[in-house]
């Protein structure tokens, strides 16, 4: 009778080991079914580009087959294809040095960048590809004919990702990165450059520091510049109390550019500003500006006031204050006495 | 006493099977739980994977980020010039041909180091979108600029959301009161107020050695206003693209887009698409 329980038994075990075995293989076939069927969502993603150099700035007289370098690269770790396009631009009416994009340029432009090629290895190309982490030294050329009028063109290069093919299953949005370099071109022969301050001012009363300065260059010619220069500050005792650097800066022709220091904090109005807490009495601040390494060279000066109004009120009030208290003690003591 | 001996021998080996089969049971437990363990890291491998190795993977549980690196050098030259190039990047500075002079990169910014520009995700994926039910979705944008004083960001849209098929649209959301544009933004905070737009939080554009309050320096439309949102510039309707994004000279300057969508119960099903084109561009 035992054996035979123990028998009993052991058929037991070994079919709750099957049945262990079963479940398990069970189990594995439900997981990867799962995993297949219902696959986390990973997205493709990261569009990292890094261009250099950020401007190219050319000065060439006809006839010249100008060759400038671009170099590209592929920071992310897929392979990308980058359309090439060349967009012209203009100065934006913020006067800021940013580029403002025009469409109604492309027809003036139309000739010039039909002598404009990107080269990979002496060949032209329209679209670059890039492998992950692929770094690619192209070659801007510009085709100048003999013929050519001075005259100046300002374009971007721009290395645009392709769209992407939309597989999702749901609505949708898909990103394209852009990035591109600027590049002035002045088609000589170029004269010297002329311009002039347009605009230099500062408030009539500054009551604190920092004071701002709004100062535009305007280009007169018909060649872009790249001024320099800064704003000396002098006080009522003719001593030259600050000198503030201005950001070096190209001015488009015939154009205006509010010139910034580095202390300017809005770049849709770029400002020269001195970081002087405390004023009182008349300034004369004093802007210089080289329009270029050879010159000329523009001044312009403004005068201003300082007072610290907010100060003095507050120091006014305190003494208010103090002679009140001083009065009512008195005045209590006489009381008591 | 045969009897007994073989009674007892027989527990012996019963008992011995018993053990063993507690042993097998034990071991085979550990086997196959070990078998399911990798079993799911291979299949999770397998299957996460496929979207291709980036420097930056994620999902909604997690964010990698891998590294670069970057080394190139060489000499180029033509007639009339030479260009060296160190640490992979075209050298700065002056370079002449016949008939012409070239100025690479900004005479007062002793850098080569490239200006680029990174977006967190190519795909966005804004599900089924149920009526009254507003759909957010957000990609990164990051600068690295060291080699120009200033940048701008722009974006526009090829068109508006639509279903290439049918032409139904999504129109680009005009907010609660009507108001806003590519270029003025407004609070879109009511689920009955239904279209497409986007709002900019800044996390660390950079203007002048300061963070700045918001994605363009200087424009606090955002950052004052947390339901304010915006159109995208639409380049079907030959708008001009709008500035994202501005700041000057830093590493590492981030904004985070938001994307809205909204649909009214009369929506036509389908799949609604469109294009999103950021450009990145140093000032000059």
């Amino acid at each position: 009778m035992k054996s035979k329980l123990l028998k009993i038994k052991a058929l037991k075990n070994s079919i709750k080991i099957k049945n262990l075995k079963l479940r398990i293989i069970g189990y594995l076939i439900l997981e990867i079914g799962l995993l297949v069927l219902f696959p986390q969502k990973i997205f493709a993603e990261n569009l990292s580009v890094g261009i250099y150099p950020p401007i190219l700035q050319i000065q060439t007289d006809p006839p010249a087959s100008v060759k400038a370098g671009i170099s590209i690269q592929n920071k992310s770790d897929q392979t990308i294809t980058y359309n090439i396009y060349l967009i012209p631009f203009r100065s934006s009416v913020k006067n800021n040095g940013e580029p403002n994009f025009d469409k109604e340029l492309l027809s003036e432009y139309k000739n010039f960048f039909d002598n404009i090629q990107v080269w990979d290895n002496d060949h032209s190309i329209k679209q670059v590809k890039l492998a992950p982490q692929e770094k690619k030294n192209l070659t801007l050329h510009l085709g100048i004919q003999k013929n050519e009028k001075p005259q100046d063109y300002y374009f971007s290069v721009v290395f645009i990702t392709e769209p992407m093919d939309q597989t999702s299953k749901t609505s949708a949005l898909g990103n394209q990165a852009g990035i591109g370099t600027n590049v002035l071109v002045s088609i000589g022969p170029k004269g010297p450059a002329t311009g002039n301050i347009s605009e230099f001012s500062a408030p009539g009363l500054a009551t604190k520091g920092p004071v701002s300065f709004k100062l535009g260059l305007t280009n007169t010619g018909k060649s872009f510049f790249s001024a320099k220069g800064n704003v000396a500050i002098k006080n009522m005792f003719g001593q030259t109390i600050g000198q503030i650097d201005l950001v070096p800066s190209n001015v488009l022709a015939n154009s205006t550019r509010f010139i910034a220091s580095k202390e300017s904090r809005n770049p849709e109005e770029p400002r020269v500003v001195w970081n002087e807490k405390f004023l009182l009495g008349f300034y004369t601040a004093e802007a210089t500006a080289a329009l270029s390494d050879e010159g000329p060279i523009v001044r312009k000066k403004i005068h201003f006031l300082a007072f610290p109004i907010e100060l003095l009120l507050g120091i006014l009030v305190a003494l208010a204050i103090v002679i009140g208290i001083i009065r009512r003690v008195k005045a209590k003591e006489k009381e008591i006495s | 006493m045969r009897f007994w001996k073989r009674q007892r021998t027989f527990a012996m080996k019963s008992k011995n099977s018993k053990s063993k089969i507690q042993k097998f049971n034990s071991k085979s437990k550990t086997f196959y739980f070990l078998l399911i363990i990798l079993t799911f890291a291979f299949c999770v491998l397998t299957f996460a994977l496929r979207a291709s190795a980036q420097s930056t993977m994620y999902n909604d549980l997690y964010k990698v980020r891998m590294g670069n690196l970057n080394s190139i050098a060489g000499e180029s030259a033509g007639s009339g010039y030479n260009l060296n190039i160190t640490s992979g990047e075209l050298a700065p500075g002056l370079y002449s041909g016949a008939n012409y002079k070239v100025r690479a990169g900004f005479q007062y910014i002793n850098s080569i180091i490239p200006f680029s520009f990174t977006l967190s995700s190519q795909l966005i994926d804004f599900g089924t979108l149920s009526p009254t039910n507003p759909v957010t979705r957000t990609s990164t944008l990051t600068i690295d600029n060291q080699s120009a004083y200033g940048y701008v960001v722009t974006a526009s849209e090829n068109h508006q959301l639509l279903i290439p098929a049918s032409g139904a649209l999504i129109p680009d959301t005009t907010c609660d009161a009507g108001t806003c544009t590519e270029s003025v933004g407004a609070a879109w905070a009511s689920t009955l107020t239904y279209g497409f737009g986007y709002r900019c939080d800044n996390v660390s554009v950079i203007y002048n050695g300061s963070v700045s309050a918001g994605c363009v320096s200087g424009d606090t439309t955002f950052s004052s206003n947390p339901t304010y949102y915006k159109q995208f510039a639409d380049a079907s309707k030959s708008e001009t693209a709008q500035n994202i994004m501005y700041g000057t000279s830093g590493r590492t300057q981030e904004a985070t887009v938001t994307y809205k969508t909204n649909i009214s119960s009369t929506q036509a099903p389908g799949l609604y698409t469109n294009a999103i084109t950021y450009i990145a561009i140093p000032t000059y």
